[in-house]
């Protein structure tokens, strides 16, 4: 089959679309498919996989509430239009249609079998209501929308109206598997490690309360460390904590550190208060058996009940916002080696569920409906 | 000469008016195709669950008492009257007469599937049961994939109705007949399954008791 995907966020900035485009393109380029990406940037630009086009000029934009990536205007679309003619694509999937940028562009320039997937679904926020006539032609070309989580589904279903279908994000379950853990990262009895990956300046990421359940735990377990992962001001970071050594900052880490971290660490954190549609880092975690701890926000209730969210978690979950919640059912954890153990273990099996070789069978499922009623015209 | 410019601006709106006519009489045209498609595609992914349920009725994979019933359910899915590919034509209780064989059929499926195969009565999300097992029997996996194709072509279907209804609700268009002489388009009304454990990644149901939590946790995933 020849597939098109369209990311809207340059490559040169890493983030959870970008990284859902490259890896779904690379599985599908594994099953045999022709595939080919387009997101923003010039020519020759050396964050661009090999299978990626360039979209056009990265113009870096406030949009919904952070700096976005951009790439917009004449000379885009024109790119744009260009790129989705050339390719001849038996299916043009867009990622995040909503978002300024080349989906958006792709959106209106399609004429084909078209499927749009919605991953952060900020359908809320005014300046989309408001341009919402504008867009509506271009979104009742997609023949299959996919939502990356029931919840994202729901902010559709009510803010858009209409429907979709829930295909979650993928992840490379072996990769996190089989990493191996690092000795400098991996806890003892005294010194139990508690690992969070995400950015620092985003606070509905949750730093700031990880900084508060960090004086509670060690107020119990003196030695437990914490390995923090992510871009951002780590010395800003540092200033909301008493004890400024008892964190260690690792800035933006590779995957394969990644990876490592999240294998080595006897405990992932994870504090979000708000505005996650997925979670992928949680079912990462679970998948390089790290026992979890996590806010009871849906998607995140979600990925550790099963799908109906009726499931035994397998994790701990707490409170949203509430440190001392947070701090107790880390500790829990820390003072339980058998429960934490047989936690990871139950994660382990229910990360495969996200594992690529499923999702991306679910995602050329949908690519084979739409095929077959031929799009609009 | 204020005559003249008058003149002007009446066409200039006469023109705009007609241009987002146009523009409207073209999206319903499209969203029309797209309802079309969808269900002749809902109509073939329908047809090849119901040969599958069958096939797996009678691969021997179920208990003789379950592979009867869903035999039953299946070839009363077959043999519900089918639209007329010119679906505007046809008569209501067709459909009714059809999505009831279609929910009996999803429910033969469910009891089916849930305890055949390996057992852990999960569709493509094995539940958790480690790693993609490829051991599962080829009529379960197949009857299994034709149930999730028949789920995804309904939401889409459904999807094409349901924005084509908004479209055809507004005033403009039902004023300015934009959308011909077309029979409102009705969503298909079974029950697909989804929800159940061998399709067990979606869930349409609410959200599970996570008491006041549940609230600001829902409410912030914008």
């Amino acid at each position: 089959m020849r597939i098109g995907l369209v990311c809207p966020y340059a490559f040169d900035v890493p983030g959870g679309v970008q990284f859902h485009v490259r890896d779904l393109a690379e599985h599908l380029l594994g099953l045999g498919h022709h595939v080919r990406v387009l997101a923003p940037g010039e020519d020759g630009d050396p964050h661009l996989p090999p299978f990626a086009d360039a979209g056009g000029r990265v113009v870096a934009v406030p949009y919904n509430g952070s700096v976005a990536r951009l790439s917009f205007g004449p000379v885009t679309a024109a790119r744009v239009r260009r790129w989705v003619a050339e390719g001849a694509f038996d299916v043009l999937h867009v990622h995040e249609p909503v978002a300024p940028s080349t989906s958006l562009l792709a959106l209106w320039a399609a004429q084909g079998p078209l499927v749009a997937t919605f991953h952060t679904a900020n359908l809320r926020s005014r300046a989309l209501q408001a341009a919402f006539p504008l867009l509506r032609p271009g979104l009742e070309k997609v023949s299959a929308r996919i939502a990356v989580s029931e919840d994202a589904r729901r902010t559709l279903v009510e803010h858009v109206g209409g429907d979709a279908v829930v295909v979650p994000n993928g992840v490379f379950v072996d990769a996190f598997a089989t990493a191996p853990a690092r000795p400098a990262w991996s806890g003892t009895e005294r010194a139990p490690v508690v690992a969070f990956v995400g950015r620092l300046d985003e606070p509905r990421k949750g730093l700031p309360l990880l900084c508060q359940v960090v004086p509670r735990v060690r107020a119990v377990v003196p030695g437990a460390r914490f390995l923090v992962a992510g871009r951002g001001d780590a010395a800003a970071a540092r200033a909301l904590l008493d004890d400024p050594s008892a964190v260690e900052f690792l800035g933006a880490v590779p995957d394969a550190d990644k990876r490592a971290l999240l294998a080595s660490a006897d405990v992932y954190l994870a504090p979000h208060t708000g505005g996650e549609s997925f979670g992928i880092v949680l079912v990462e975690a679970m998948a390089a058996g790290a026992a979890v701890v996590a806010s009871d926000l849906g998607a995140f209730r979600r990925v550790l009940t099963g799908p109906d969210g009726g499931g035994e978690p397998v994790g701990e979950l707490f409170t949203v916002g509430d440190a001392d919640a947070a701090a107790a059912a880390v500790l829990r954890l820390l003072a339980d080696a058998p429960r934490r153990r047989a936690l990871a273990a139950a994660g382990r099996r229910a990360a495969w569920r996200y594992d690529w070789s499923r999702v991306a069978a679910e995602v050329l499922a949908v690519y084979e409906t739409v095929r077959a009623a031929g799009g609009a015209r | 000469m204020t005559a003249l410019w008058w003149l002007l601006a009446a066409l200039l709106v006469l023109a705009a008016l007609g241009w987002h006519l146009s523009s409207l009489a073209r999206r319903v045209d499209r969203l029309h195709h797209r309802v079309e498609t969808s269900r002749a595609v809902l109509d073939a992914e329908l047809t090849r669950r119901a040969s599958a349920a069958l096939e797996l009725a009678t691969s021997g994979a179920l208990d003789p008492a379950t592979a009867l019933l869903l035999a039953d359910a299946a070839t009363a899915a077959l043999d519900a009257p089918r639209t007329p590919a010119a679906l505007r034509e046809a008569a209501h209780a067709d459909d009714v007469q059809r999505w009831r064989a279609e929910s009996v059929l999803s429910d033969a499926l469910d009891r089916a599937l849930g305890g055949a195969g390996d057992g852990d009565g999960a569709g493509w999300d094995a539940g958790g049961v480690g790693p993609p097992a490829p051991g599962a029997a080829e009529a379960v996996a197949r009857a299994r994939r034709a149930g999730r194709r028949a789920q995804l072509a309904r939401r889409f279907h459904n999807d094409a109705v349901v924005q084509t209804l908004r479209l055809r609700g507004k005033r403009v268009v039902r004023w300015g007949r934009l959308a011909g002489h077309a029979r409102l388009p009705e969503t298909a009304d079974f029950d697909d399954g989804t929800g159940r454990p061998w399709a067990a990644e979606e869930t349409g149901g609410p959200a599970p008791g996570g008491g006041a939590a549940g609230g600001p946790g829902t409410g912030g995933g914008s």
